[in-house]
This record gives structure tokens, C-alpha cells and sequence, in this order.
């Protein structure tokens, strides 16, 4: 079921792609088994590595000793920061706002290690056997450090430090304010104080990392290939690294097996296994195991926000206070900064809530360093507000969906500048267009929200605990500040797109030939993709913050209108004609005359050779560089019926709906897998998902029997999904993103279905969970009314 | 002190040399004679030996189910064996699988569905489908869960898995159906 | 995640593997299934000088029915024994709680005895064996043959006290008895995951619903299995039919373990020891629900 409440602004032609759900062509390699993942690609020549990471928390290193190791036929290297040179061994961060700490992360440890799993040598060998008996053999001498793995006590004054000569585990500080910052409480209103506690998860992508790297046009390039969903970011970072010119490094990434922001960063793998070509001066390769990344490989979410919300007795939120405190582990992810900074910029969602002061800090810990996980912070300020409002609810002795219909923001408020964020631009939050009170009904209507007492009474008579979370979220998608985009119709006639976009699992080589296709008026079969090759495409932003399909795809559908002007103009140098006379038409072109002639696209290079005499034809080429001075802002309503055993603790979902907008649909079938995966994500994350650390730093979740991803029999009984399409003016084909939003709702909308399937307990439910059986019990246990 | 990877408590002789097994196993119908070390794992032997790239490593523990093949008839993983282990077994991998030209029928099921993503998991999916189909499970049969349940999909939120699953296993009931009629 | 070396040894007999096992490497190991044993060598956690691989002894693969047990060689697959209709015929118990373990395409691999001999906290297998007092053929050096019943090679709070340098040849289990009923029961935290609780029950009632005999094995809450004597001992001449019976039993059951409970990533000690009086009250109630049939080929999932 979809809704339009604007016309599309595109040239009046007939819409044969866009909200079509076409398969995907990329299917038939991938189901066959030739997806080309970075670990399927032959390297029958290159060395294998095994990184030797650090198994303290917190130590200096004393010693390294590599002769035992060297000793191993087969070892071909032991290298550690002695050995590799670097002109620039710092990794990037690029949310560091003036009067930031520097604690940007070095390539690998050179006297000191702030975390297990830190790489501090490498082994190199002739096969990922040897190399790692190798690194059994390597001795290093640490002299242990205090470690501090909490946030909160990390701030206090004589807590270890991770890097003395600051002074500080706190490294980073933001506020945000909107309205009145002082906004006080009248005396009839109602003050709610919250603390929220929110845990360790990490991405757990299907495919672990891995980084090639190998010397080529006669050593004078380097190539590096590694699972990033920045192949551009990439070769900036190398080059600066090595103090090379862009020109001599070709970064390539093949296809991602799934990426969720973890690989949205730049490692030091990346950059070692670049500098192990280099000195050796041959090829290397270095395939991530499960078992290293789980410490090698960013985590992500472990924040503390007090809130304090100030609530009229009508229901109504006067403001928001927010102080978020983020355990960043021991030093910058790429990104690292901004899940706590979402908190002030998202934490309202689609509510007025006029007033704000959001105050978020960074603090080290001797965890792995922390960057983005789908949703980026916003799951996390969704859960605040969200369990807020049914706080106030409860107090007020109001109706849940009709505490938020007084406080949804109304489509003629959009767009709504939300303030100034904290973020490294200092870019403001505009909502764009939307209608947040038609998104609420919608999920209430497709949940049947009305009927639910009924349910719950049924449930209750079989000794389950049945319960209904609502929860509504704006997130921020479709950022800018550019993308870029190339697009060729080659000499043989068929179109191809070079695309600023991994894919990595999205179907974004799908999305944007729909586009193209779309823009050109031609089949599907006529339109080719390539992208992930930085001599192809030199330049471009990357993957993430939901921005393929409304951004690259824009770009490109931007790049196939630029090329029919090249090739109308081209067509009209050529015949020497007035440009009245051509049109593009039925994907070709249209020359208007005493008799009209239609060159279909596949046949124009070889009439354009013929008509200029040439004896070869040739490609016509076109680019689009994208400029996005604002991001858009898709939202979502989502709806958890959560049943609980209490017996068992056992947690099913048996329905769950989404009615959702992000805008311009261009294909179904791959929204809802975004929706339907991110929603699963998102419900793994708070009832099982955790990464444990003990007090010593040690890291508890070493392998998948540890952290306990959602399986098959996880899914929801029954997904409801309803889409409505407000397209944003702030994209040319109204386009906002949709891959982040799954698991942004399912956080605020299950922790709220937990806490009400548990009302009778007076339970409070401040944090994402987990929620597994133990935390059931043990709030059974605690509540004022036993369940005896 | 610490060495990374070391565990107390045995003594092993760590000499240099690496002792190798012989093996002899069909692979897709093929027979293949192979001396292997012996401490290779199946998973390895497949994919780096026989450049049969399709199965995917993605844990190392036989949890995940992206490495699964079929031995002998039965759904299993090659990351929880060693390639020594298999002597004498029959192997069958996706490369075995796949049809001429095109996608075969399941696969076809997968991509209609939209049952696969990012794709890294799907290779093992096909796998155990088939193993189903050889046994012919019903789709509506309780093992159809314990056999899903063997693998981890991070992508898709197992919906459509399941949509392809069933339709998988409804039209096999429908062709053996047909077939005694 | 690659092992470190060991030698690979294919034994021929079983005669041949208890030979070299004999010697004075403690790094050697039998390798039946591996299912447990290659990861752990994968991720170095344990390691080994030599494997010795006894899946193509001669007489490891039969399985064999004298007198009131089954015997269930070395090397029976787990999703062979779990199909077998005789088994199912006569150990029903244990093709339940099969279905239980990790996941079907790991049970395509794994043996039966190899759980045994693994131990693994929380395992199925082990807890079938103490409630159906299961015994382990040994096989040592010199041809030295020795019977273990479970309960002696559990008795310790976690590993076995089989003794070093023996292969376990097979296991015998105690067969079905004209009439009894059995249960099996588990906490999981997800399909496929480990068990944090399970149980194994059997019960033979009087013609007029009195409890003759019942058994009660619970593995998970302790990191080796028990049998709950005296939870067995308070049901003897009770009405099976009162819930309340079993549900005591059960709570006796669960507090009489001989070691602490366990606390691991998955569930804390507290939970499991409350889940387990459900898990256990389940258990028995299948097991009720099944002596009160007539005995056939066939049963159903409770």
C-alpha cells in the first residue's frame, strides 16, 4: 500500500522503473557463489599475515622478541612499528570539533597498548598456518597498567589513564541547544529523571575484513583492495600515510558481505598490510578471522544519558536535558564522535519538545575503539524520548498514542529547523517535509492498536505477558556533502555507470541502474555498474549514513541526464542542426525534421562514427558531481508486541508493524529487506546481543556462541509494513534513505513493549537490554509484586 | 610475558617439518587424489585447493553455516573438519549445484523472494535447502525450523528466507506428488 | 583460526588407537566426529601432537540391542542414531534429546559417544546417559576391557574421570521398559544455542497411576549432568498425576546438585536454577503423559 502526497519533479516521462520491484541482476553471481568477496579473489602469489595483537588492556610493551618465530620454515617476516616506516601513522577522525583531544589511533602500538586486541606486530609467512604459528612464538614483554573499562568511572580524577600527557579520559565535548536552554518546571508540572544505560553491540558482519596490497606497474603504484565501504577515504589516508601522491595508490574494494557501519573506517590493517608490501616489496594479504574481530573490528552504542524530561499535565514535553556520556574505547573511530552527538540532534525525533540542552562527552576506555553501528546514535535517542513518553503516560494516566499525538510536530511546521548540532560541520537538523501525525495512525491502524487490551488479557490467561511498545523516530539520512558520478555510453552501445556506492548487501547496483534506466528510457539490460576502484572513480563520499540510493543514485540519474545533453549536443555538432530539432525520446534520440528519425541508444556511437566520417565509434561520456548542502530526514512508526514467558524469560515477537517514509520509492522489494533486516537487527541487539568485557579489560565475547546473533526462528510471527512516500524537496528525485531505519525503531519500540508486557511489575526499563531471561527473571525478582 | 596463542599445560614438540595425509574424495562427481597436512581444514581444502570459492568462511566454529556442503548425503560444515577427515566421502559443493546456464530452480525461489542481501551467507542457505529437499521435508514440518536455525543471516531478518524455503519445499512436495500420480 | 600442527593418524583398529595413545605425549587424542574437538584446535585453545581418527575401526559402527540396553558404537553419527528406528523403538529418550543438540548439520558429523566423552556443560547426551544409566565400553593398552556406568564417569564437577589412555568403544544404554514413559526437556536461549537447563526423565507407573520407578537427569544447571536421587526417591509411590508431586520433585531436584550452578555469558547460576524446577516438572510430565500410552513405534513431540 503506497501513499503519495506529492508529484515527483522529473521530466514528464513514462515511469517504468522507479517503485518497480525489480529483481536483482547481481543475484544470479552471488546465488551461484561468484560473488568476488575480497577472500575469493586468487592471490597465489601473496604472503599471508597474521596480525599479533596485544592480549593486555593496558600496558607498555618492553620487549618484542622475534627470533623464536623466524626459526619456522615458511616465516618469511616478524615486523612491528620498528620495521615500518610511516610519515604520517595516524589513523583519521573526522567529528573532531575544535577543542577535541587528539586521541586519533596509530597504526599499531609502539610502547604502549590501550586495548586487547590492538595490533602490535605482524607475522608473515607463506600461508595463514604457518604465519600463526608463527605469532604464537613471538614473545612480547608487557609491564601492565591499571586498566578502566567503564565510562563513568573513567571520568573520575584518579582514574587510570589511557593517555597521561592529557590529563583526561574526557576527550571530546559538545552541547547543543534549542529554545530556551533554561526552560524550567512550573510547579504543576512533572519532572521525570532517567537515567539510561545502553550496551556493547558490535556488527557482526557475515564477511570479516581483509586487505590486500601489492606493488604494481613496475613498483611504482601500490595497490591496496581491502572490505571498506570508503575506497576513496582510503586512498587519501594511504597517501598521506606514506607521503605518496594520490595518483601513485589505486585503493579497489570488491563487493562487502554486509558492512553496518563497521567497515565505514579506516583500520590499521589497512594501512600495515600496505606498509608489509612495501618493505618486503611483495605482495600480502590479511584475511580477519572471527575470532580477532571480534577485538579488531569497531564496537559500538555503550553510552550513558541522564535525561531529565519537564512535562505539562496536559502532556505536553516543555524540554529536554541531556547529558550523554559515550565509551569511546581506547582511541578515535573513523566516526566515533557522532552516535553521542545524534543524541542532541535526534533525541526530540518527531516531537516539538521546544526547549533543549543536550551536552554529550567522549571518555577513553581500554575497550576497543567505538564507531558507527546502523542508526549511528539514533537508536540510542530514540529510546530516550520514547521511554520518556510512556513515563509520562503512565504518570499522567494518558493514553500512549495519545501522549505523542499532542507532541508530534504537524506537517505544516515542515520544515523545522531543530537548532545547531554539535556535529563537525555544525550543520543544522531541518526536518524536511513529512507528515508525522498520518505516520503515527497509519502504525496504530496497521497494528491494531485498539484491539491489543484484548490480546493481552487472552495472553494472560495462558500465563504470558503480552506487550505493545510504541515508538516514532526522525533520522538523519541522505548526507551530503557531495557524491559524484560517471557515466559512459560506450562505443558498443551499452551504458555504463561508475558509482560512488558499495554495495554491500543493499542492492544498490540494482537501485541505481533502475535509476539510470529510469532517466535514459531504456531496459535494465542496457545499463552496467561498476564501482570500488579509485582509477575509475577518483573521487566520491562513500557508504553510509543512508545515502546510496537517495545520493549516489541521484548522482548517477543526474549523470545519465547530463549525458543525453552530451549526446544531444553531440548529435546536433554533428548535423550541423538546431537543437530544436533533437529531443530525447523513447531512449533515444529524436531527430524532428521532413522525416523523424529515432536513433535508439544502442545504435548511437555507431551512427555518430558514421556521420563524422570515423572509422571506430566512440564513447560519449558525462559526470555529475551532486552537491547535498543538507541531509534529509526519513521517519518511521514502529510497533512491538512482545509475549513473555516468565516462567522461562523467553522473549517472541509476534507481530511487529512499520509504517514508514523515506520518501521516493524507487525499488519495493529491496526497502522492505532493509526495513524487515533492520528491524531483525535491531531485535537481536536488545534481547541477546552484548559485548562483555571483565574489569581487567579482558574481552569476554570471543566467538559467535558468545554473542548470540538473532536466528531464523528470531523473525517476527507476523510483519506489518505500510509505506507512505512524501518525497523531500531537498533531493532531485525526492529520495531520502531507508537502510538505517529497522534498527533504529526496533530499539525504542521493543524496550517499550518489554516495559509494558511488564507494567504490573512497576518495572523500570531504562536501557537497551539485552533483554534475555536473566534480565527477565531478575526483574521479576526485583519488582514490588512477585509473580508466585 | 606473553605469547598470544599459547596454551600451558602440554608440552608439544614443535618440530619443523608438517606431516602430511593422503586423500581420496569425490568433489562435485569428481574424484580427487590429493596429499593434504594434516592439520587442513576441510573448509580450506575446498576453497584454496580446489578453488571451489562458493562456501564462505565466516566464523570457524560451525555456528554460523556459511561454510556448509553436503558429505555423504547430509548437510555439513567444512570449517569444523579437516579436509583428512573426508577421505572416502562424497562432497557435494554449489559449484555442484549450479545449473548450465542461469539459476536453478531454488535459487531462482531465493531471488524472486529476495531472500539474499549482501550474499555471503546464501552459498550455505542452498546447501541445507538441498539436504531438505533430498529428504524430503515438508514445509510445514517442525524440522524445516531446526534446520533454518542452523544458519546466521545478519542481512535480511530471515523473512524471505523462509518465503524461499517453503516455496522451495512445496514445489518438491508438488513434483513427487504429480510424479506418483 | 588455523590449527597448529599435529600429526594425522588414520587407525585401522581400535587396538591400534589405544596403542598410541599409550605412550608418554599427553597431547595425543581421539578424533571421532570433531565437531568439538577441530575448533577448539581452530582457535587454539587446545591443542594436540596427534590425532588419532577411529571412524573407520572396524566394529565401531554398529548398533547393537542384548538384553534390556543398547549399545551404540563409537562411531554412530548422531543424525544416524537420531533417525534409527530401533533406536527410537528402545531408547526414545536419547533420539529426543538428539534433536536437541547444536544443529542438524553439525549432528551430520558429530557422534554420539563423542559427546559423551566431550562433556560439554550443558550437553544432552551425557544427561540420557545418566538417566538411562548408561555404561561405557573402555578399550586400554594390552586389550584391557572395562565397563564405566555414567554415574562414575560424571562424578566429578566438570570433565570426566574416564581414564587417560582408554577410547570409549561403545555405550550401553538402559532400554525401554514395557510401559515407560520419558521426557526430555531444555532451556535454550535460542534454537541451535547450548542447553542453560535440560532434563531427562523416565517414569513406569502402577495400573492405578503410582510411581514405580522414575528417573531424573539434569545437565546444564552444573557443568557436569546429576542424577537427582533423592527427587526420585520422594516420588516413588506418589500419584503421578498430581502435578503438585512432580512439581516438588522438581524443586528437590534442582536443589539437591552436588556442585554450585553456573554462571556464564548466557544465564546466571540464579536463572538456571530457577528454570530448572520448570524444565524438570516438564520433563516428568511428558515422561506421565507417554507411560500412559500404549507402546508403539511411534510418539509424539510433547
Amino acid at each position: 500500500m503506497t501513499e503519495k502526497t506529492l508529484d515527483l519533479a522529473a521530466p514528464p516521462k513514462t515511469r517504468r522503473f522507479m517503485g518497480e520491484a525489480i529483481l536483482r541482476a547481481e543475484d544470479q553471481e552471488l546465488l551461484q557463489g561468484r560473488g568476488g568477496f575480497l577472500a575469493d579473489l586468487p592471490q597465489p602469489d601473496a604472503a599471508e599475515i597474521c596480525v599479533i595483537r596485544s592480549t593486555e588492556a593496558h600496558a607498555l610493551v618492553r620487549a618484542i622478541r622475534k627470533e623464536r618465530a623466524l626459526t619456522i620454515p615458511g616465516v618469511i617476516a616478524v615486523l612491528s612499528a620498528d620495521d615500518l616506516e610511516f610519515v604520517d601513522d595516524t589513523l583519521p577522525c573526522v567529528d573532531m570539533i575544535p577543542g577535541t583531544l587528539d586521541v586519533r589511533q596509530r597504526v599499531i602500538a609502539r610502547d604502549r597498548v590501550r586495548y586487547v586486541g590492538q595490533a602490535v606486530a605482524l607475522a608473515v609467512a607463506v600461508n595463514r598456518y604457518i604465519a600463526e604459528d608463527a605469532a604464537a612464538l613471538v614473545e612480547i614483554e608487557y609491564e601492565s597498567l591499571q586498566p578502566v573499562t567503564d565510562h563513568m568511572a573513567a571520568m573520575n580524577p584518579g582514574a587510570p589513564l589511557l593517555y597521561p600527557e592529557l590529563g583526561t579520559n574526557i576527550v571530546y565535548q559538545v552541547t547543543q541547544c534549542d529554545g530556551n536552554a533554561d526552560f524550567a518546571a512550573s510547579d504543576a508540572d512533572l519532572v521525570i529523571r532517567k537515567r539510561f544505560e545502553f550496551h556493547r553491540q558490535t556488527a557482526i558482519p557475515l564477511e570479516t575484513r581483509g586487505v590486500t596490497a601489492r606493488l604494481i606497474d613496475n613498483g611504482a603504484r601500490l595497490h591496496v583492495e581491502s572490505c571498506t565501504q570508503l575506497p576513496q577515504v582510503l586512498r587519501s589516508v594511504l597517501a598521506t600515510a606514506f607521503g605518496l601522491g594520490l595518483a601513485s595508490i589505486r585503493v579497489t574494494a570488491p563487493r562487502l558481505g554486509g558492512g553496518f557501519g563497521c567497515k565505514e573506517m579506516v583500520y590499521p590493517e589497512e594501512l600495515l598490510v600496505a606498509a608489509v608490501a612495501r618493505t618486503l616489496q611483495r605482495p600480502v594479504r590479511w584475511l580477519e578471522d572471527r575470532r580477532e574481530h571480534f577485538a579488531s573490528t569497531t564496537q559500538a552504542r555503550e553510552e550513558t544519558v541522564d535525561a531529565e524530561a519537564v512535562v505539562a499535565r496536559d502532556g505536553i514535553f516543555v524540554g529536554l536535558r541531556v547529558t550523554g556520556y559515550a565509551n569511546i574505547g581506547a582511541a578515535f573511530g573513523f566516526v566515533g564522535n557522532t552516535p553521542i552527538t545524534a543524541m542532541g540532534a535526534l533525541v526530540r525525533g518527531p516531537y516539538r519538545v521546544p526547549n533543549l540542552d543536550a551536552r554529550a562527552c567522549s571518555v577513553v576506555t581500554n575497550k576497543t575503539p567505538l564507531n558507527v553501528l546502523r542508526g549511528a546514535g539514533a537508536p540510542q535517542a530514540a529510546l530516550v524520548m520514547e521511554r520518556l513518553l510512556d513515563e509520562a503516560a503512565r504518570i499522567l494516566k494518558m493514553d500512549r498514542a495519545e501522549i505523542r499525538r499532542r507532541n508530534l510536530i504537524q506537517p505544516n511546521e515542515l520544515p523545522l529547523d531543530r537548532g545547531r548540532t554539535g556535529f563537525a560541520n555544525s550543520y543544522h537538523v531541518i526536518y524536511d517535509e513529512g507528515d508525522y501525525p498520518r505516520c503515527l495512525e497509519a502504525g496504530l491502524k496497521l497494528s491494531e492498536y485498539e484491539h491489543f487490551e484484548i490480546d493481552r488479557k487472552a495472553a494472560a490467561a495462558h500465563g504470558q505477558l503480552l506487550g505493545l511498545g510504541i515508538a516514532m523516530y526522525v533520522e538523519i539520512t541522505a548526507v551530503g556533502p557531495y557524491e559524484t558520478a560517471r557515466i559512459t555510453l560506450q562505443a558498443d552501445g551499452t551504458v555504463l555507470l561508475f558509482s560512488s556506492i558499495m554495495p554491500v548487501g543493499q542492492g544498490s547496483e540494482t537501485t541505481q541502474r533502475q535509476l539510470v534506466a529510469e532517466e535514459l528510457g531504456v531496459s535494465m539490460e542496457q545499463v552496467a555498474i561498476r564501482q570500488g576502484d579509485t582509477d575509475e572513480v577518483p573521487d566520491a563520499v562513500g557508504t553510509f549514513a543512508s545515502r546510496g540510493a537517495a545520493i549516489g543514485g541521484a548522482a548517477g540519474r543526474m549523470a545519465a541526464r547530463e549525458l543525453v545533453n552530451n549526446i544531444l549536443e553531440c548529435f546536433a555538432a554533428t548535423l550541423k542542426c538546431d537543437s530544436s530539432r533533437l529531443q530525447w525520446k523513447n531512449g533515444g534520440v529524436l531527430i524532428t525534421g521532413a522525416e523523424d528519425e529515432c536513433i535508439p541508444l544502442s545504435a548511437i556511437p555507431s551512427r555518430l562514427a558514421l556521420l563524422q566520417g570515423k572509422k571506430e565509434p566512440e564513447g560519449i561520456e558525462a559526470k555529475c558531481r551532486l552537491e547535498v548542502p543538507k541531509p534529509s530526514y526519513s521517519y518511521a512508526t514502529h510497533i512491538a508486541v512482545v509475549e513473555i514467558d516468565p516462567e522461562t524469560g523467553a522473549i517472541t515477537i509476534p507481530r511487529y508493524t512499520v509504517a514508514h517514509d523515506c520518501g521516493t520509492i524507487v525499488n519495493p522489494l529491496l526497502v522492505e529487506g532493509q526495513i524487515v533486516g533492520g528491524v531483525v537487527q535491531g531485535i537481536g541487539a536488545v534481547l541477546r546481543e552484548r559485548i562483555v568485557y571483565d574489569s581487567e579489560g579482558q574481552l569476554q565475547t570471543r566467538a559467535m556462541m558468545d554473542y548470540v546473533l538473532p536466528g531464523a526462528c528470531d523473525a517476527p510471527g507476523d510483519f506489518r509494513l505500510w509505506h507512505m512516500e512524501t518525497p523531500t524537496s531537498l533531493n532531485p528525485f525526492g529520495m531520502r534513505g531507508v537502510g538505517e531505519g529497522g534498527t533504529i525503531g526496533a530499539h525504542p519500540a521493543m524496550a517499550n513493549a518489554v516495559a509494558d508486557a511488564l507494567r504490573d511489575y512497576e518495572i523500570e526499563v531504562n536501557e537497551s537490554g539485552p533483554f534475555n531471561p536473566t534480565w527477565v527473571m531478575e526483574a521479576l525478582n526485583k519488582s514490588k509484586r512477585s509473580c508466585i | 610475558m606473553s605469547t598470544p596463542n599459547s596454551t600451558p599445560g602440554i608440552e608439544i614438540l614443535d618440530d619443523s617439518s608438517e606431516s602430511h595425509t593422503t586423500l581420496s574424495v569425490t568433489v562435485n562427481g569428481k574424484q580427487i587424489n590429493a596429499s593434504v597436512i594434516d592439520r587442513l581444514l576441510l573448509s580450506d581444502f575446498l576453497r584454496d585447493h580446489l578453488g571451489l570459492t562458493a562456501l564462505k568462511v565466516a566464523c570457524g566454529e560451525g555456528v554460523c553455516g556459511a561454510c556448509t556442503v553436503v558429505i555423504d548425503g547430509e548437510p555439513a560444515r567444512a570449517c569444523t573438519l579437516l579436509a583428512a577427515q573426508t577421505d572416502g566421502a562424497e562432497i557435494v559443493t554449489l559449484e555442484g549445484l549450479n545449473a548450465p546456464e542461469g539459476l536453478n530452480h531454488v535459487q531462482q525461489l531465493f531471488q524472486q523472494q529476495h531472500a539474499l542481501q549482501c550474499g555471503y551467507c546464501t552459498p550455505g542457505w542452498l546447501m541445507t535447502v538441498y539436504s531438505m529437499i533430498q529428504r524430503s521435508i515438508h514445509p510445514d514440518s517442525p524440522e524445516v525450523a531446526h534446520y533454518l536455525s542452523g544458519h546466521i543471516c545478519r542481512c535480511t531478518g530471515y523473512k524471505n528466507i523462509w518465503s524461499a524455503v517453503r516455496r522451495a519445499l512445496g514445489t518438491e512436495i508438488e513434483k513427487s506428488a504429480s510424479k506418483e500420480e | 583460526m588455523k590449527p597448529a600442527k599435529f600429526k594425522y593418524i588414520r587407525a585401522e583398529t581400535v587396538e591400534h588407537a589405544v596403542d598410541l595413545l599409550d605412550g608418554t605425549d599427553a597431547g595425543v587424542r581421539i578424533l571421532a566426529g570433531g565437531q568439538s574437538l577441530v575448533p577448539a584446535l581452530s582457535a587454539r585453545t587446545l591443542r594436540a601432537s596427534m590425532l588419532l581418527d577411529i571412524m573407520h575401526c572396524p566394529g565401531l559402527n554398529d548398533i547393537s540391542q542384548n538384553s534390556g540396553t543398547m549399545t551404540i558404537g563409537a562411531a554412530c553419527r548422531q543424525s544416524r542414531i537420531e533417525r534409527d528406528s530401533v533406536i527410537l523403538q528402545n531408547i526414545p529418550l536419547l533420539s529426543e534429546a538428539l534433536g536437541w543438540v547444536a544443529m542438524p548439520q553439525v549432528r551430520s558429523r558429530g557422534t554420539v559417544v563423542g559427546c559423551l566423552a566431550q562433556a560439554n556443560p550443558g550437553g544432552e547426551v551425557p544427561v540420557v546417559a545418566l538417566a538411562l544409566d548408561a555404561e561405557f565400553d573402555l578399550l586400554s593398552r594390552g586389550g584391557i576391557q572395562q565397563r564405566m556406568p555414567a554415574r562414575e564417569v560424571y562424578a566429578i564437577e566438570a570433565g570426566t574421570r574416564l581414564p587417560s589412555k582408554s577410547v570409549i568403544v561403545s555405550a550401553s544404554f538402559r532400554a525401554r521398559a514395557v510401559g515407560e514413559g520419558w521426557g526430555f526437556s531444555e532451556v535454550q536461549l535460542r534454537q541451535g544455542h547450548f542447553a542453560l537447563v535440560c532434563c531427562a526423565a523416565t517414569m513406569i507407573v502402577d495400573e492405578n497411576g503410582f510411581i514405580k520407578l522414575a528417573t531424573i537427569a539434569i545437565g546444564g544447571l552444573t557443568a557436569n549432568p546429576y542424577r537427582a536421587d533423592r527427587a526420585e526417591k520422594t516420588l516413588m509411590g506418589e500419584s503421578a498425576n498430581d502435578d503438585l508431586v512432580l512439581r516438588d520433585a522438581a524443586q528437590i531436584a534442582a536443589t539437591e546438585r552436588p556442585w554450585p550452578a553456573r554462571t556464564d555469558l548466557h544465564a546466571t547460576s540464579a536463572f538456571r536454577s530457577k528454570t530448572a524446577v520448570p524444565a524438570v516438572a516438564r520433563a516428568l510430565r511428558d515422561a506421565r503423559l507417554r507411560c500412559s500410552r500404549h507402546t508403539g513405534a511411534s510418539y509424539e513431540h510433547a
